[in-house]
């Protein structure tokens, strides 16, 4: 298969109108999934993870709209200070 | 091992009442799994953590929209095939990967690499056979960073097998 090919597959594909037979075949792609050779040791998936949940907090600025609420000992705690 | 035992529909509904811990707790169960996913089809680090973010930023923006039958396995799977192959036609329109669709993308499109797709899915191509447990050999900060880094997507009753099968080796 060509490239011009699959751009067209895939783009019919995304509008919803390609035939039952190419359906079937990005479809069979997308579902087969072999063992990943991603690596990522405990730390780098951590740090990963919450990399990532940073950017989604930037692009969504959830925390600053609803910020969570305070533990009962922040406020003890901010009662002391 | 990150457990917690409120199931994804709870949380889910949580969502409509911005519960921002509740969204924290679904993307921390469910990130891993997508950005895998996403790493395996695309080979490449900064396209699965696009991915990863607009998945989830999509998911706590239409949160007030979410239908009563709404399934979040559902919607992750749709989501994240969808975004991957705009992934891939984004990357044929700027011609800047060619070789990358010509040598990764292609190949996977012949008729003996899709067949695998209808192949039964086999849990020694997914997760490493279990063996025999060193036990005396392992502490307790080992064991548990091996089972996390081999089967902590495992559902517990598979997890159950697992360790019944390594300890009855």
């Amino acid at each position: 298969m060509k490239t011009e090919v699959l751009h067209k597959k895939i783009v019919r594909y995304l509008d919803g109108q390609s035939m039952p037979a190419e359906k079937n075949q990005i479809q069979n792609w997308l579902s087969t999934v072999e063992k990943s050779d991603l690596q990522l040791n405990e730390e780098d998936k951590l740090a990963l993870e919450n990399e990532i949940l940073a950017e989604i907090q930037t692009v969504t600025s959830y925390p600053s709209l609803f910020p969570k609420p305070k533990h009962w000992w922040e406020k003890v705690s901010t009662f002391f200070e | 091992m990150r457990r917690n035992f409120i199931p994804d529909q709870t949380l889910v509904d949580r969502l409509l009442l911005n519960d921002t811990e509740a969204f924290e707790e679904l993307y921390r169960r469910h990130w891993h799994a997508i950005y895998t996913y996403s790493f395996s089809k695309l080979k490449s680090a900064d396209d699965s953590k696009r991915i990863v973010r607009d998945v989830f930023s999509s998911l706590w923006s239409t949160r007030e929209h979410l239908p009563v039958t709404f399934s979040l396995s559902a919607y992750l799977y749709t989501e994240v095939r969808n975004a991957v192959l705009k992934c891939v036609n984004n990357k044929i329109e700027s011609k800047a990967e060619d070789f990358f669709i010509e040598r990764q993308i292609i190949p996977g499109f012949t008729p003996s690499e899709l067949y695998k797709s209808r192949q039964p899915v086999s849990h020694t191509t997914i997760y490493p056979k279990p063996g025999r447990l060193h036990l005396p050999e392992m502490n307790i900060v080992q064991t548990e960073s091996w089972l996390e880094k081999n089967y902590s997507r495992m559902h517990f009753k598979g997890l159950k097998n697992v360790l019944h099968t390594m300890l009855n080796f």
